[in-house]
C-alpha cells in the first residue's frame, strides 16, 4: 500500500473540513449566532489552509505518484484560496438578499476550491480528471443556486450541458494519451509517447485535452457559454468562477503540457497559438458592443484567457529559458487577472443597492458624484484591465508580450497589443460614464438623490482587489520571482 | 480448431434454450389472456404516453439511491484486501464511511427522505 503523505494535502483537508463543518452546523436548531458561526467556519478553514500551505516543506510527489506539491501548486493554491477568501464576504449580501441557503452555498464554494487545489496538484491524468469534476460539479450547483431566478437556472443548465460535453473531450483525450504513452503519470509521459511523427493517437489525444481545457478556460472557439453563464449566475459566484477556475485550469494545463508533454510541443504549440490569437480577437470584439457591464466583463474574461494563453504558446519553444519565461508570465498574469476581475465583478454589487445590482452602463452614470470612493476604486480596476501602468494588468501584459517576442511568437504579441488597444475603449467607457455622465432616468429604477445604503463588506473586497492590483503593478518583483520559481520547477 | 469449442458452446446454449421453451410449451398448461400474452416489462404497462406526470419525489429518491449505492460499492475492494491494508486501511475506510454517513444524516435532517 502506498504511504499517504497527509501533510501534502493539508490545505485541501482544511478546506474540506470547513465545508463539512458548515453543513453540519446547519443541521442543528437555529440559534441567533448561527449565521456568524457558519461564516467564521469558512474563514477559519481558509486561514488554516493558507497556514498549512505556507508550512508545506520541500517539493515532493506523493500518494503513489498521484499528487505533487511544488512551487507551482503552492502559487496557484494561494491564488485560489485568496479568491475564495474574497468570495465569501462578497457572497453574504447576495445570500441575504436572495434568501439563499447560506451553509450550502459557502460549503459548495469551498468544495469547489478544494477541487481546484487538487487540480493544480494533480500529477496523473486520473486525478486531474477527477479534480476537474469536483470543481465543476460544485460550480454547476452554485450557478443555479438562486432557484427561483430564471436566469440563474438558465446559467446552471447551459454550464452543465456544455460542461459535460467538454468533459467528454477531456476524458477521451486522456484515454488516447494513455494509449499512446502507456502511463497515466505525468513523469515519464513525454518519453512514453515519444515523437509525434506519425502518431495519430498522441496528436488526437493532446488536441482533445487542449480542447477540454480551452472550454474550462473559456477560450475561443469554446467560449460560447461564458457570457450567458457569467451573466445569469449570482454575481459573487461569477466573480469566483471567472477567476479561480481560470487560475486552476491554467496551472493544470501548464503542468500537463510543459511538464508532461514537453516532447510533443510541436503538437500542442500551434494549437495554443491558434487558441490565443482567436480568443484575444473574439473576446475583445465581443466586449465592445455590450450594454450590460456584467456581460462586458464576461467577454473581457474571455479576452484575458487569450492573453494568458500567449504564455502557454510561448512555452512550446524548445529553449528551456523561453519556456520558463512563457509559463512564468502566464502564471503572473493569472494572479493579476484574479485580483482585478474579482474586484470588478464585486464592484457591480457594491455600486448598486442591496438586492439590486448595477448592471448596465446607465446604472453607473454619475456614480463618481454619489460615491466618489467606489468610483475611484473601479477606475483603478478598469485601468488595470485595460493594461495601463502603474497597475498589475500592465506588468502582466508586459511580461507576456516580452516572453512571446523572445520565444519567436511576434505575431501573437502584435495581436495582443492591437486587441489591448481595442480593450481600452470599453474599459475606459465605464470610467467616462461614472465621471462624466449625468444620471439618467432609467425605467424601473429611481435616481438616488444621495448615496444609497450599501454593504461595507463589499467595499472592503473591492478595495482589497484594487490595492492588490496596485501592489502587483508597483512592486511586481516578489510575485514575478515566485511565478518564475513555480515555472522553472515545472520543466523535467 | 479452437473455434470448434466456441461452436460447441453456442450450440449447447441454443439447444438448451430451445429445449426449455419446448418443454414449457409441451408440458405446461396454456390458458392465454391478453395481459399474459404481453412481453414482461417489470409489471409496468408496455406502451403508454411518454409525457406523464410523475411525482418529483421519485427523482430525489432515485438520485439518493444512486449516490449511496455507488459509494457503498467502494467498500468491496477494501473488503477483498482488508487483511493486506491493515489498520491504515481500516482508518481510511472509517473516514470514508463517516463522510458517507454524514451525507445520510444530512439528507435525513433536511427532510429529503420524507415522502410528503
Amino acid at each position: 500500500m502506498p504511504t499517504a503523505d497527509w501533510s501534502m494535502i493539508g490545505p485541501v483537508l482544511a478546506v474540506l473540513a470547513a465545508a463539512l463543518g458548515m453543513v453540519a452546523l446547519d443541521l442543528f436548531p437555529r440559534r441567533p449566532w448561527h449565521r456568524s458561526a457558519v461564516e467564521w467556519t469558512a474563514y477559519l478553514g481558509l486561514i488554516a489552509a493558507i497556514a498549512l500551505l505556507h508550512g508545506a516543506g520541500e517539493p515532493r510527489v506523493g500518494f503513489g505518484g498521484a499528487l505533487i506539491a511544488d512551487p507551482l501548486s503552492r502559487f496557484m493554491s494561494l491564488a485560489i484560496l485568496l479568491a475564495t477568501a474574497l468570495a465569501v464576504p462578497a457572497s453574504l449580501p447576495a445570500i441575504a438578499a436572495r434568501g439563499l441557503l447560506m451553509a450550502e452555498y459557502l460549503a459548495l464554494l469551498l468544495l469547489s476550491a478544494a477541487g481546484m487545489m487538487l487540480l493544480v496538484m494533480s500529477h496523473d491524468l486520473i486525478t486531474m480528471f477527477l479534480s476537474v469534476e469536483v470543481l465543476s460539479l460544485a460550480l454547476y450547483v452554485l450557478c443555479g443556486i438562486a432557484r427561483k431566478d430564471a436566469r440563474s437556472n438558465e446559467s446552471a443548465m447551459k454550464y452543465f450541458v456544455l460542461g459535460a460535453f467538454a468533459t467528454g473531450f477531456l476524458l477521451y483525450g486522456m484515454a488516447l494519451v494513455y494509449g499512446a504513452a502507456g502511463t497515466v503519470f505525468l513523469s515519464g509521459m513525454s518519453d512514453g509517447i515519444g515523437g509525434t511523427e506519425g502518431s495519430v493517437l498522441a496528436v488526437a489525444g493532446v488536441s482533445l485535452i487542449v480542447a477540454g481545457f480551452a472550454f474550462k478556460l473559456g477560450a475561443a472557439p469554446f467560449h460560447m457559454w461564458v457570457p450567458d453563464v457569467y451573466e445569469g449566475a449570482p454575481t459573487p459566484v461569477t466573480a469566483f468562477m471567472s477567476v479561480a477556475v481560470k487560475a486552476a485550469g491554467l496551472g493544470a494545463l501548464a503542468r500537463l503540457l510543459v511538464g508532461g508533454m514537453a516532447l510533443q510541443a510541436d503538437a500542442w504549440g500551434p494549437l495554443a497559438v491558434f487558441l490565443a490569437a482567436l480568443t484575444m480577437v473574439v473576446g475583445n470584439l465581443g466586449a465592445l458592443t455590450q450594454a450590460s457591464v456584467k456581460r462586458m466583463l464576461a467577454y473581457s474574461s474571455i479576452a484575458h484567457s487569450g492573453y494568458a494563453l500567449i504564455g502557454v504558446a510561448s512555452a512550446a519553444s524548445p529553449e528551456a529559458t523561453y519556456a520558463v519565461a512563457g509559463i512564468s508570465a502566464a502564471l503572473f498574469y493569472a494572479a493579476a487577472y484574479l485580483v482585478m476581475t474579482l474586484g470588478a465583478f464585486v464592484f457591480l454589487m457594491f455600486a448598486g443597492r442591496p438586492g439590486q445590482e448595477a448592471e448596465t452602463y446607465d446604472h453607473l452614470a454619475g456614480l463618481a458624484r454619489r460615491r466618489p470612493w467606489a468610483a475611484a476604486l473601479m477606475t483603478v480596476l478598469m485601468v488595470s484591465l485595460a493594461g495601463i501602468p502603474p497597475t498589475a494588468g500592465f506588468i502582466g501584459k508586459f511580461v507576456l508580450f516580452k516572453a512571446a517576442v523572445e520565444a519567436g511568437q511576434v505575431g501573437l504579441a502584435v495581436i495582443g497589443v492591437i486587441t489591448s488597444a481595442v480593450g481600452v475603449y470599453y474599459y475606459l467607457r465605464v470610467v467616462v460614464v461614472m465621471y462624466m455622465h449625468e444620471p439618467e432616468e432609467v425605467p424601473g429604477r429611481k435616481v438616488e438623490p444621495e448615496a444609497p445604503p450599501f454593504d461595507p463588506n463589499l467595499g472592503w473586497v473591492v478595495a482589497i482587489g484594487a490595492a492588490l492590483t496596485l501592489l502587483l503593478g508597483v512592486y511586481p518583483t516578489i510575485f514575478l520571482n515566485f511565478s518564475r520559481a513555480a515555472a522553472s520547477t515545472l520543466l523535467p | 480448431m479452437e473455434w470448434a469449442i466456441v461452436a460447441l458452446y453456442a450450440g449447447a446454449v441454443l439447444g438448451l434454450g430451445v429445449a426449455f421453451l419446448a418443454a414449457s410449451r409441451l408440458l405446461g398448461p396454456s390458458r392465454p389472456k391478453p395481459a399474459k400474452s404481453e412481453p414482461y416489462e417489470c409489471g409496468v404497462p408496455l406502451q403508454a404516453e411518454s409525457r406523464i406526470r410523475m411525482s418529483v419525489h421519485f427523482y430525489l429518491v432515485a438520485i439518493l439511491f444512486i449516490l449511496f449505492d455507488i459509494e457503498t460499492v467502494f467498500l468491496i475492494p477494501w473488503a477483498v484486501l482488508h487483511r493486506q491494508l491493515g489498520a491504515a486501511g481500516l482508518l481510511e475506510m472509517g473516514i470514508f464511511i463517516s463522510v458517507v454517513g454524514f451525507g445520510l444524516v444530512y439528507v435525513w435532517r433536511r427532510g429529503a427522505l420524507e415522502w410528503e
